[in-house]
């Protein structure tokens, strides 16, 4: 019972631990880093394009999109090599045909 | 409410000195930085638990500022517009942290298991009274548990000291919306502290 209080207790002074907080001050000269800091704007450019890049959705996204593309390339090649057997084995059929229809010719 | 480097600009200086910056005048960026750096800071470090990237939050969000200052129509006050970037910008790193956190064995696979980084210590805020720093070391802890909305309307009522009114301003809800947000927060810091010590015991 008397730790159930005491937890209580303990509870209500970390609750109120932040009365009479004073505001947090910047490091001096922070106008100088700042500064600093929009001259090599460049820089931050890239890092941004570099964090948008590294979110999950935006790469899995991209690899998915990679992945459609590199599965659309095979199966299109797949069909091309399709429709050039096809065609090869109807022209075999064609010569054999013409030879079987000649058979006087050297 | 922190009482501490609460520098005043009057409304009038306020909206010549955004004009000013509209302009271009760079000696009225500086006041504006000069003045409003504290505000900045702080609302990050409370937001963020991290001086390193408090800093750079705030560097970020005064970079926003002279970039979009042309955005800026007056409708609240320029101390609510500076609020809302540095909570923008603060969640974003939030947020970023934890999807380093989440891939953080990734990283560690090559080698760069920042593992500070991915657990930093426990935060002590600057501006607590030496006794209660401790306790309060706790209370950040568990503040960092609270779901997004009710984070940021308890630290900025707690630790920026940011009435209800502009809270509702700043995260574009209505006053009684906030309250409940607090209310729930502290419900919900209230339980955490209460297995917190459990535990402990």
């Amino acid at each position: 019972m008397d730790g159930k209080k005491d937890i209580s207790r303990l509870t209500d002074q970390v609750l109120n631990s932040l009365d009479g907080i004073q505001r947090a001050e910047t490091q001096p000269f922070f106008y100088t880093r700042l500064m600093a800091k929009m001259e090599t704007g460049s820089s931050n450019e890239w890092n941004k394009w570099m964090s948008i890049l590294s979110r999950p959705v935006v790469s899995l996204g991209i690899l998915l999109v990679f992945l459609m593309i590199n599965g659309y390339l095979i199966f299109s090649k797949m069909e091309a090599e399709k429709d050039v057997s096809m065609a090869s084995s109807d022209y075999t059929v064609m010569q054999v045909s013409y030879m079987d229809n000649n058979p006087e010719l050297p | 409410m922190p009482d501490s480097a609460v520098k005043y600009v009057p409304k009038s200086d306020e909206t010549d000195l955004v004009a000013r910056l509209k302009q271009g005048d760079e000696s009225a960026f500086r006041i504006i930085v000069e003045t409003r750096k504290d505000l900045v800071y702080n609302t990050a470090l409370g937001l963020l638990q991290n001086a390193g990237d408090a800093e750079d939050i705030t560097q970020e969000v005064f970079i926003k500022v002279y970039e979009s200052v042309h955005q800026f129509k007056g409708e609240s006050a320029f101390s609510t517009w500076l609020y809302r970037i540095a909570v923008t910008k603060s969640l974003e790193m939030i947020r970023n942290r934890k999807r380093k956190k989440r891939f953080a064995f990734i990283t560690g696979l090559f080698g760069d298991s920042n593992e500070l980084r991915h657990d930093p210590p426990d935060f002590v805020h600057p501006g607590i009274q030496l006794d209660n720093r401790e306790k309060a070391s706790v209370l950040f802890k568990a503040i960092e548990k609270l779901p997004e909305n009710q984070r940021i309307a308890f630290t900025l009522h707690k630790v920026e000291g940011v009435p209800y009114q502009e809270i509702s301003e700043i995260m574009k809800i209505t006053v009684s919306a906030v309250e409940s947000l607090i209310h729930r927060a502290k419900a919900n810091l209230r339980k955490w502290l209460e297995d917190f010590y459990l535990n402990e015991m």
